[in-house]
Parts: C-alpha cells; structure tokens; sequence
C-alpha cells in the first residue's frame, strides 16, 4: 500500500480514531499502538499529538472517557465512541465512499501515461 | 531531582497553559502513563532502561508542538510556533481579530503576509484598506498597490494614482501606462471619488489635499506599525517570562536539551 501523504492524513485523525474505537473502549497508550500498527506514519509528528484530538474529540461529544483502575492500582482514562461519534464516522464514511467513486471515474478516464506507476525496488 | 520525563511534561505542561490545576493534573497523569508503558515495551524489546526512556520521549513527540496542541481557545493567544487562534492571535500564524505574524489573518492584521479588514504587512490583502509592499484592498496603499483606489510606486485600480499607474482612470502626475478614460470622458462619479480622495494633483488645491492624504497613510501606518509592534513585543516578553518563572528555557530553544 503507498504511504498516504501527511495532509491526506492530518484531516482525518478523527475518523481513523473513531474507527478504531468502535472495536471497543480504549486509553491512550493501546489506542496509539493499534492505530500505529494499522496506519503507519498517522502520528508521524509523535505519538503524544494523539492527546490533544482526544481531548477536542470529547470536548465535542464524539468521544466519552471514563476513568477505570489498572490491576496495579493506577487510574487510566478510557475512551469510547459517543452516539454523536457514531453518527459522525457514518458521515464520514460516506462522505469517502462518494469521493472514492468521483476518484475511481477520474482515475478510469486518465490516459494510460498518467496513470500510476508501482514503485519498482 | 527531577527526572528526564518530569521535565519532559513540565515542558509539555508549562506550553500548554491548561490554567486548570485539576486538567493538568489529568492530562500529566495520562501522558506520563503513556510514556511508562512505552518504556516498558522499548525495555521488553532489549533497550537498556536510560536509552528505552528517552526513546519513548523522542516517540512521544516534541513538547512544545504537543504543549501549543493542548493549549485551550484563549483571549490572548502567544506562541512562538505553530497557529495562534484568539481574540489577539501572535504567532508565525494567527487567526484572530487582531492577528499578528508570519502569517496573519484578521479583522485587523498585520503580518509578513496579511489578510483583513484592515491588512498591514509585505503582502496585504484587506477589504477595506491594505497597506504594504503588495497591497490589494477596496483602498490599497503600497509599492504595488492594486484595488478600487490604489495609490503606490505602481497602482492598478478603477482609480490609480501613483508613481507608474494604470486603471479605469488615472488621474493626476506621474507615468500613466494606461487609462481608459481621460479628464473629459471620466463620468461625474470619478470625478467625486477623485475629489474625494483629493487623488488629481494636477487640480488646483488638490496637490495639497493629496499630499495631506499620502502624509496621514504613511503617519497611519507607522502609528498601526508601532502599536501592533509595542503589543506583539509586549506580549511575547510577557510569555517568555511565565515559561521562565516555571523554569522553563523559552520556546524555540533545542528541546531535546531537556
């Protein structure tokens, strides 16, 4: 797959985190992990820059966070998808799977020559 | 003493202004669990506990970038990097009412390139009045000014004045490239506007009224410059200091020297 560029990224940190909570209640640290092992390069400005769109995510009800103890005692904070989170993701999506579709008709109508290459080794 | 990662979240903490002791005791907790766990993985992986540290610091990010992230919406926003948003935004970008920088984008702005209502700065674009190197605006005053009046070493405009103008009409002194109306066919509502402006200079009374008007854009731009200067100085003095009385080196300074 060809890395996606970092602005292609930048604007939908919000949908890749939704999507990955709809897995199931998450914290920080494993949330980093899943997303780093699925979308390389999604934090490539650090793994602590997932913070501030989880905290702007729960200011805006897209994301619900409940403190719950780890067996060593500590407190961790969990984050779940919100009813407006879901909504939000539906909307996303199909706001995807429109520009897909507008992107595979121009991609179709290029002449060959400007179609995409695969990168040989 | 305090440890390499207490000082990385002090950094990240003393950036972010969250001003809410309970949210930063929130927010240090969650990122200092986070950065644990990480060494923890880094150590399982064979890094010998100093260099695994620092390596999940290094993962974690740049404090400054991720302190700047987790700063609240704020009346005044400062920042030596990254976008200030505010009611007053200073920083290399800033969106505001009254903008500052790089970047400046505002009711009022002033900037390496602005955009405002009212815009100051090497490249200016503004509704109303822009002043600047590149000005372009319903009034635009610069070396190159372009707008519905534009007065400048070079002007295009429905009314340009200048030092090499084109335009709808041209009016007045200097290297006229282009007008399409002359003294004779200009409709009576150039006429006012040029009155208004006192723009014709070749009119008896207006060379005075027109030096008047270049005099008070130039008074004005130097009066706008100075404050939005005094206040974009003051305020990044007064940021500076509140890192430092948090023992924090300003920002700009080699974050890895924590």
């Amino acid at each position: 797959m060809p890395q996606l560029a970092k602005k292609t990224l930048d604007g939908n940190v919000e949908t890749i985190i939704l999507a990955t909570l709809l897995e199931g209640p998450n914290y920080g640290y494993a949330l980093v992990k899943d997303i780093n092992e699925k979308h390389a390069g999604l934090l490539a400005l650090g793994e602590g820059t997932i913070y501030p769109v989880l905290y702007r995510m729960e200011e805006k009800g897209l994301l619900l966070a409940e403190t719950r103890q780890t067996p060593a005692g500590r407190e961790r904070k969990y984050y779940r998808i919100a009813p407006a989170g879901r909504k939000a993701l539906a909307e996303n999506m199909q706001q995807w799977a429109a520009l897909t579709q507008v992107m595979e008709t121009i991609r179709k109508s290029l002449p060959p020559q400007t179609k995409p290459v695969p990168k040989t080794a | 003493m305090e440890s390499i990662l207490d000082r990385y979240l002090n950094r990240v903490l003393a950036v972010a202004d969250l001003r809410e002791p309970a949210r930063e005791s929130q927010v240090r907790q969650e990122l200092r669990d986070h950065l644990e766990q990480k060494t923890e993985a880094l150590r399982a992986e064979g890094y010998p506990e100093a260099e695994a540290l620092l390596k999940a610091i290094e993962t974690h990010g740049n404090p400054v970038v991720i302190g700047y992230r987790l700063r609240p919406w704020r009346l005044i926003d400062v920042r030596m990097q990254g976008t200030a948003r505010g009611v007053i935004a200073i920083g290399p970008r800033a969106y505001g009412v009254v903008a500052i920088g790089g970047l400046a984008i505002g009711l009022v702005a002033m900037g390496g390139a602005a955009i405002g209502l009212l815009a100051f700065g090497g490249f200016s674009l503004a509704l109303l009045l822009a002043v600047g190197g590149l000005a372009g605006g319903l009034f635009a005053y610069g070396g190159l000014a372009v707008g519905a009046v534009a007065l400048g070493g070079f002007a295009i405009g429905v009314i340009a004045c200048g030092g090499s103008a084109l335009g709808l009409w041209v009016p007045g002194a200097g290297q006229v490239l282009w007008s399409y109306f002359t003294d004779q066919t200009a409709p009576q509502w150039l006429h006012h506007l040029t009155s208004l402006f006192s723009l014709d200079v070749s009119m008896p009374g207006q060379r005075q009224s027109f030096m008047r008007l270049t005099n008070l854009m130039v008074w004005l731009n130097f009066v706008l410059l100075g404050l939005m200067l005094s206040l974009q100085l003051g305020l990044m003095r007064r940021e500076r200091k509140r890192l430092q009385s948090l023992g924090q080196q300003p920002v700009g300074a080699d974050w890895c020297s924590l």
